[in-house]
């Protein structure tokens, strides 16, 4: 690894896979930034498309193509962070854009505050294949306390698109971690709890986000087993409160939620993770909460009334009961609602 | 219009229509200025805005851009007083708060490159919107058309999902076509029917979006009355103008239909209103609207809970009955798009 990033020089580090031709025009946003100096990185988990004959043909020596096994995005990360130069790195997915005045306009939030580790703003999403539009896009505001933001029960979500880091940040909270499906939720939790200052930078939208079919998925499980992972390994090292606190919430609050929200999760399997979500966090589910839950698993049916969205209005009253914050009722029924899209792609 | 100094050929102008947009026109700017494909000029028609539009821009952008304010003529009027001054061989018009892919000009180029008897190459837009939130709108896909005047004709064909944004037009193009009418609340659907009238050669650029568009609470196509009017008065113009078979009969057919829909629908207008629509419905295509569709039609304007029959969605099925009676072909898509909210 380089040690000292080249001042100024800013590294886009690409993660490709299989992305022909939308890369070309991820690879263009980034070359064809307001700012300079920029260098390029191509990080190809062993693509199968043309992106190997491609890339090199249309780019040439201004970017720098690595193929690599698959290590997913992590992975690519990684390999690409080992070889940039620049003092500050930009991280994007192989079908994502970057504004045209996206590094511009982070580069001078650095400027104005030497003192950040990360600018982070707003991304937006639009769809691979025309037809209806059925995201939700989150908004990104600026706030102080971005490890509370993050694991509160309904934290804000980073989105690596739309953040630029610092290199020496970037060393400060490690490598990205290839064990893990949503690695981008656990490098941003690790960030903000090593102590990293975010800035924000504000208006038009820092990228687009590409939205592929196959993300669509409602709920996906692989996605909500994804940030299980995440967020039992945060409680591993997330040790001081109020975060502690915010985190179990967070979980218990998740827990419950797939309880009635996914189908497919037996009844047996549902009463366990009920009782792990009590467990977790008794103040978020209270014992009465707990009880509503175990006898809308055990009765037949009970979980599809329980989704049911004009029920919306009984259900608010019966979590303010329980005391269950209102507040993440309303979540429940936005994600029954939308899909992971401002979230997270699969 | 006056004849510009001189044209430079290869050469592309962006015209961008701007009216209180920034900070997004920053953006929209540099989303031109920095194109994969050079050279180009950018011209900025600034349509009196009263934000920090004609400071931030001469600040930020100084000589790159060429920037002109004009009393405010709509995009329209910003895209003749951008083509006027244009010396390019290829035009890009763009509103100012909406987002060139970085290689959209060059991927459209090389299609020009590849036939050059094209005079315009239009492409895939996608839409991004300004505020945080759930997002509802359908993107339209676009494809190679065999015929567009029928393809922007055609209902189900939603105007061949063919977009300003997303398009690059040869010179000869616009001078073919002529002005961009200022009349018009919907110019761009005008400005299709019109260039595909005078038989300009459309090709089509596949792959990643040309684009992106801006949705922003309260945007132009948002406003469905106003946009209803909008698209009446483009196509009642066309009549004027379209007169070969079979497109001048797709047209009235259209024309009629979206009449009926506008008159049963009864989006901001009267019950008087109503059925003066419906009258010229039936007038502007008798075959279209049978007497059986006027007499449903009008029972739905008079009787009371007809807008409930006419909206609900439940009672899809039975109206597909009664369209299927009247020999309509479509009507629930139509619907859906008038009344949408």
């Amino acid at each position: 690894m380089i040690a000292e990033g080249e001042p100024g020089l800013v590294s886009v580090v690409i993660c490709a896979y299989n992305n022909w031709p939308d890369v070309e025009m991820t690879i263009a946003s980034a070359l064809h930034q307001s700012y300079r100096p920029l260098e390029i990185i191509v990080v190809d988990n062993s693509s199968t498309d043309a992106t190997p004959e491609e890339v090199p043909r249309r780019f040439g020596t201004l970017v720098r193509y690595i193929r690599q096994a698959n290590r997913e995005c992590a992975g690519a990360y990684n390999t690409g962070f080992a070889i940039a130069r620049g003092e500050f790195v930009q991280f994007i997915d192989g079908d994502d854009v970057l504004a045209p005045n996206k590094i511009e306009k982070q580069m001078q939030i650095f400027k104005a505050s030497p003192e950040l580790d990360f600018v982070y703003g707003d991304v937006r999403t639009f769809q691979t294949m025309a037809g209806m539009a059925d995201w939700t896009d989150l908004e990104t505001p600026s706030g102080e306390d971005m490890l509370e933001r993050l694991v509160a029960p309904q934290g804000i979500w980073l989105d690596t698109l739309g953040v630029l880091s610092r290199r020496d940040s970037l060393k400060r909270v490690g490598t990205w971690d290839e064990s893990l499906y949503v690695e981008d939720a656990d490098y941003w939790l690790r960030a903000a709890w090593a102590g990293c200052r975010f800035g924000h930078c504000p208006s038009s939208p820092m990228g687009f986000k590409r939205l592929r079919p196959g993300q669509k998925t409602k709920n996906s499980p692989a996605m909500e087993r994804g940030l299980d992972e995440v967020w039992n390994k945060a409680f591993g090292y997330i040790n001081r409160e109020p975060y502690r606190s915010l985190l179990a919430a967070k979980i218990a609050d998740d827990k419950l939620r797939r309880v009635i929200f996914r189908d497919q999760m037996g009844r047996r399997q549902a009463l366990a993770t009920l009782a792990q979500a009590r467990a977790t966090s008794p103040a978020t589910v209270s014992a009465r909460t707990y009880a509503a839950a175990c006898i809308a698993v055990v009765l037949p049916g009970g979980r599809s009334v329980a989704r049911l969205s004009w029920l919306g209005p009984i259900r608010r009253t019966l979590a303010s009961l329980f005391q269950f914050q209102a507040a993440s009722t309303r979540r429940q029924e936005d994600a029954s609602n939308s899909d992971n899209a401002g979230r997270r792609p699969l | 219009m006056t004849e510009p100094r001189e044209i430079r050929p290869g050469t592309v102008s962006v015209v961008i229509c701007a009216w209180n947009n920034w900070p997004d026109l920053e953006m929209t700017i540099a989303s031109a200025l920095l194109q994969s494909r050079q050279p180009l000029e950018v011209i900025v028609v600034d349509n009196s805005s009263t934000d920090a539009t004609s400071g931030e821009v001469m600040r930020r952008f100084g000589s790159r851009v060429r920037y002109v304010r004009q009393s405010n003529l709509g995009c329209a009027g910003a895209y003749n007083a951008g083509f006027s001054m244009a010396s390019g061989e290829f035009i890009q018009f763009i509103a100012g708060d909406d987002v060139l892919a970085p290689n959209k000009i060059e991927k459209q180029l090389e299609i020009f490159q590849a036939k050059p008897e094209l005079d315009i190459v239009y492409g895939d837009i996608r839409m991004f919107q300004t505020l945080s939130g759930v997002a509802n709108w359908s993107d339209f896909p676009t494809q190679h058309e065999d015929d567009m005047l029928a393809a922007l004709l055609l209902p189900d064909k939603r105007g061949a999902g063919i977009d300003v944004l997303g398009t690059l037009f040869h010179r000869r193009a616009l001078d073919k076509i002529g002005r961009w009418d200022e009349s018009l609340y919907c110019e761009d659907n005008d400005y299709w029917l019109r260039a595909a009238c005078v038989g300009c050669r459309f090709g089509h650029c596949p792959g990643s979006p040309m684009g992106f568009k801006r949705m922003w609470p309260g945007q132009k196509i948002a406003d469905v009355p106003t946009t209803a009017r909008g698209l009446e008065a483009v196509w009642d113009k066309a009549l004027g103008y379209v007169t070969r078979e079979p497109y001048r009969t797709l047209l009235a057919e259209r024309l009629a239909e979206f009449r009926f829909y506008m008159a049963v629908s009864r989006d901001g207008i009267n019950i008087s209103e109503a059925l003066a629509k419906l009258a010229l419905a039936r007038a502007t295509s008798p075959k279209k609207i049978s007497a059986l569709a006027y007499a449903f039609g009008y029972a739905s304007i008079v009787l009371p809970g007809g807008t409930f029959f006419v909206r609900s969605r439940g009672l899809r099925t039975v109206r597909r009955f009664l369209a299927s009676l009247c020999c309509f072909r479509n009507p629930d898509n139509e619907t859906k798009w008038v009344t949408s909210e």
